[in-house]
């Protein structure tokens, strides 16, 4: 068993770590602290990230950023409607060998990266966003039979365009439950702004330094599972899931908003990653145990594309954020 | 480690185990005393037995331990203050999940440095100093519903004296009826009364009821009125005693006459040896020795000397049912007379309580002083007075022998002298049935053998000379 000085230093690693990639991407990206953390907490928990924001926002820097910082290998996959499954997973390709035989040789798509950028997936067909899904849940590619094993850590952030939703593709719910995180990228304020203008129209920025690897990355996510949570605090977590649910059988009683405008409420995946991610984020936070605000901290981008409305909350212009948001106020930590 | 935080949350959660025991005592105290405020004009339903001054408790017994028994203190509670610990010093679940650990068997890296953690945020924190006793509105209104509940018991508590006070009063007065009537038919079956025997018997009825309650104070009144007005109406119907030469003659004189006549009855009886005709002879010879029936037949039959038996027979039948029918008479009057005094006793009382004066003060010194006030009806009802100097004891002699001087001459005479103090009050018994008794007796021990012959006379004499000295007092 290891010492108990062990695990603080330990900890002490990892939230060092996570500061200086905080800092490091500070250095390209303007803003986005929240996104940034809560990517890098779906990173140590091994989840995949499903982000949404308009075009421009630098998404796409940001994600290449972190793969430098982490010294891991980045891919950017650009949906488009004709794209196939294995422009995403790659193929077997015809070749020569050395003695001029003819053989297959499975030529890498970009999925097999650390980091894998889908942009706009909702652009593609349901088959090939079937191909990239797949290779998430399974972090390997079947290609003629063949089982290719993605490199790991390996995490996919795809975005989704929420203008120009004509001619997509949307991913069906039970894709979208298979995301940890739904991150929403806002528009940067107006002081954010001026310093993006300021940082790109200018002499460009020096290389972020890496400061972390894979290795590195796949200890913390150790680390993050050995967590402790408390039963009352992993209880809160359960009962904020059940709470997202309109059936009043579930939990505590149905709150009014999810009985009158949900139609199905948050998966156990939901579940999962509610408290893995508040676990990573005590660990970064340096602290040794789950606590009831990190379970609040990370409700939103954990369960906020797990619940399904109706198509009242359609007419009334009920969003999920008002949802969970009644849930958090009225769910109570101890009852 | 582990045991100086165990024992750090031991007393966090036996404070508020504490603290939720005295608050649930302090609520029920609370709701005792309020119910028993609210539901305080109900206590004038309340039997006189059931003191209304014991209803909080009564209520405070009862809801106490059902609201100990409805909040029991669970294993909810303990989180719940371990939380609020957290929350309190923003342990940030540290706590919560130290107190979680130190139950489970195996513990790791992580969950040892989670209970580091909390042992260093709580080393020199006293949970009593930092949740302290807090005072809900129950608290607050308790002392308040207190005072309140005192105040109304010392109000309420003179009305229910004063509706005890009445109780008792009718319930004394049918007492007194009830005890005059059984010996009032003592007296009656005792003297052949049949007129006062009824009348005892209506007398128990009427007392019968009002002390189970079937007739009121009034009621009481009202039957008691009746009966000696129909006593009255009889006595004026009646005008006087049946025989005038019983006019003059005491109680205890007619008591002697029918003795007398007993006597001679006897001597009447048939004697198979003797027949009819010896048999008047003997009572005419004893005739000679029962002086106030020789005067009453003399009265009557002035040459009686030469009376048959059967004459003489008749003549003491019809002697005996007039002095039967005045002894009943004067019963009867002095029934009446009784029940005038109780009903004037009655009306006093409830004028008393009307007009308010003086109140109803304790009943057994009401009680005494209308015991001095009453005159007693019987012998021996009389109440003993208080000598003003101490009455000197004679010498207590044990079974000693005494020097006594008789009508025969001198001689030894024993007897045994007791110490005591004779106290005032009715007796037990009636004098009447005593003498009559004593007379019955002494005729046997005539009768019998055990005295010798020649001696009879003399003894015979010695009692009837008694009657004869009482009667001229």
């Amino acid at each position: 068993m290891e010492a108990i000085t062990e695990i603080q230093e330990r900890m002490a690693r990892a939230r060092g770590a996570f500061g200086e990639v905080k800092a490091e991407i500070a250095r390209v990206i303007v803003g986005h602290e929240e996104l940034i953390d809560q990517i890098f907490m779906a990173l140590v928990c091994g989840g995949h990230c499903l982000l949404e924001g308009v075009p421009g926002l630098g998404k796409t820097l940001l994600v290449r950023t972190l793969g430098e910082i982490l010294n891991l290998s980045f891919s950017r996959i650009q949906f488009t409607p004709d794209l196939m499954p294995a422009d995403i997973t790659g193929t077997n390709v015809l070749t020569d060998d050395p003695s001029g035989k003819k053989l297959f040789d499975f030529q890498r798509g970009p999925v097999f990266a650390h980091i894998v950028l889908a942009d706009e997936i909702n652009r593609a067909t349901p088959k090939t966003q079937s191909a990239l899904l797949e290779s998430m849940q399974e972090q390997s590619v079947t290609v003629g039979g063949k089982v290719h094993r993605l490199p790991s850590p390996f995490m996919v952030l795809a975005t989704q365009n929420p203008i120009e939703m004509e001619g997509t593709y949307p991913l069906p719910e039970a894709q979208i439950d298979r995301f940890f995180f739904k991150l929403m990228v806002r528009y940067p304020s107006r002081g954010d702004l001026g310093r993006i203008a300021d940082l790109t129209t200018a002499s460009l920025p020096p290389a972020p330094d890496k400061v972390l690897d894979g290795d590195g990355v796949l200890e913390i996510r150790e680390w993050v599972r050995q967590v402790p949570v408390a039963e009352a605090v992993k209880d809160f977590a359960v009962r904020l899931v059940l709470a997202t649910h309109p059936q009043e059988s579930q939990g505590d009683g149905a709150l009014p908003l999810a009985r009158r405008f949900v139609l199905y409420g948050s998966s156990p995946r939901g579940l999962q990653s509610l408290i893995l991610a508040a676990k990573a984020r005590a660990l970064l936070s340096g602290r040794p145990n789950v606590s009831f605000n990190d379970i609040r901290a990370v409700a939103l981008p954990a369960l906020r594309h797990r619940i399904i409305l109706n198509l009242e909350a359609d007419a009334e212009g009920m969003s999920v954020e008002k949802i969970l948001a009644e849930a958090l106020e009225r769910v109570v930590e101890v009852p | 480690m582990s045991a100086s935080l165990q024992e750090k949350f031991s007393v966090l959660i036996g404070w508020e185990k504490l603290k939720r025991r005295e608050a649930l005592l302090i609520s029920a105290l609370c709701y005792s005393l309020l119910f028993s405020l609210v539901a305080s004009p109900a206590a004038a339903l309340l039997p006189l037995w059931a003191d209304p001054s014991v209803v909080p408790a009564v209520i405070f017994l009862v809801l106490a331990p059902a609201l100990f028994l409805l909040r029991p203190w669970r294993t909810g509670d303990s989180l719940r203050a371990v939380w609020l610990l957290d929350r309190t010093l923003d342990m940030e679940e540290r706590a919560i999940t130290a107190w979680e650990i130190l139950g489970r068997e195996k513990k790791g890296s992580a969950e040892l440095l989670v209970l580091e953690e909390a042992e260093g945020r709580l080393k020199g924190v006293d949970p009593k100093a930092i949740f302290k006793r807090r005072l809900t509105w129950q608290g607050i209104s308790a002392p308040l519903f207190f005072l309140l509940w005192l105040l109304f018991v010392f109000l309420d508590d003179g009305a229910r004296v004063e509706r005890s006070f009445k109780a008792s009063q009718a319930s004394r007065a049918a007492a007194q009826l009830r005890e005059f009537s059984r010996q009032l038919r003592d007296r009656a079956i005792s003297q052949g009364l049949s007129e006062s025997l009824e009348m005892a018997r209506a007398l128990e009825r009427v007392a019968a009821e009002r002390l189970a309650g079937e007739v009121d104070e009034k009621g009481l009144q009202e039957n008691v009125a009746g009966l000696a007005d129909g006593l009255r109406g009889k006595e004026e119907a009646g005008a006087g005693p049946s025989d005038l030469s019983f006019a003059m003659a005491t109680a205890e004189g007619l008591l002697d006459l029918k003795a007398e006549m007993e006597a001679l009855r006897t001597a009447l009886l048939p004697d198979s040896a003797k027949g009819q005709e010896g048999s008047g002879r003997e009572a005419l010879e004893r005739l000679g020795n029962l002086p106030r029936l020789k005067e009453e037949i003399g009265k009557r039959l002035p040459s009686f000397e030469k009376i048959e038996a059967k004459d003489l027979r008749s003549l003491l039948d019809r002697l005996e049912k007039q002095v039967a029918a005045e002894l009943d008479r004067r019963t009867l009057v002095e029934t009446m007379e009784f029940l005038d005094h109780l009903l004037r006793g009655m009306e006093a009382r409830e004028n008393q309580l009307l007009t308010g004066e003086a109140g109803p003060a304790e009943p057994g010194r009401s009680a005494q002083v209308e015991r001095e006030k009453a005159r007693g009806i019987f012998p021996g009802d009389q109440p003993g007075t208080k000598e003003s100097a101490e009455r000197s004891l004679p010498p207590f002699k044990a079974s000693a022998g005494a020097h006594l001087k008789g009508l025969l001459g001198e001689g030894k005479g024993g007897s045994l002298s007791f110490r005591g103090e004779p106290k005032g009050g009715k007796s037990g018994v009636s004098q009447e049935e005593i003498l009559a008794s004593y007379r019955r007796q002494a005729e046997e021990e005539l009768a019998s053998e055990r005295i010798p012959e020649a001696l009879r006379e003399t003894v015979k004499k010695y009692f009837l000379s008694l009657g004869m000295a009482e009667g001229k007092k």
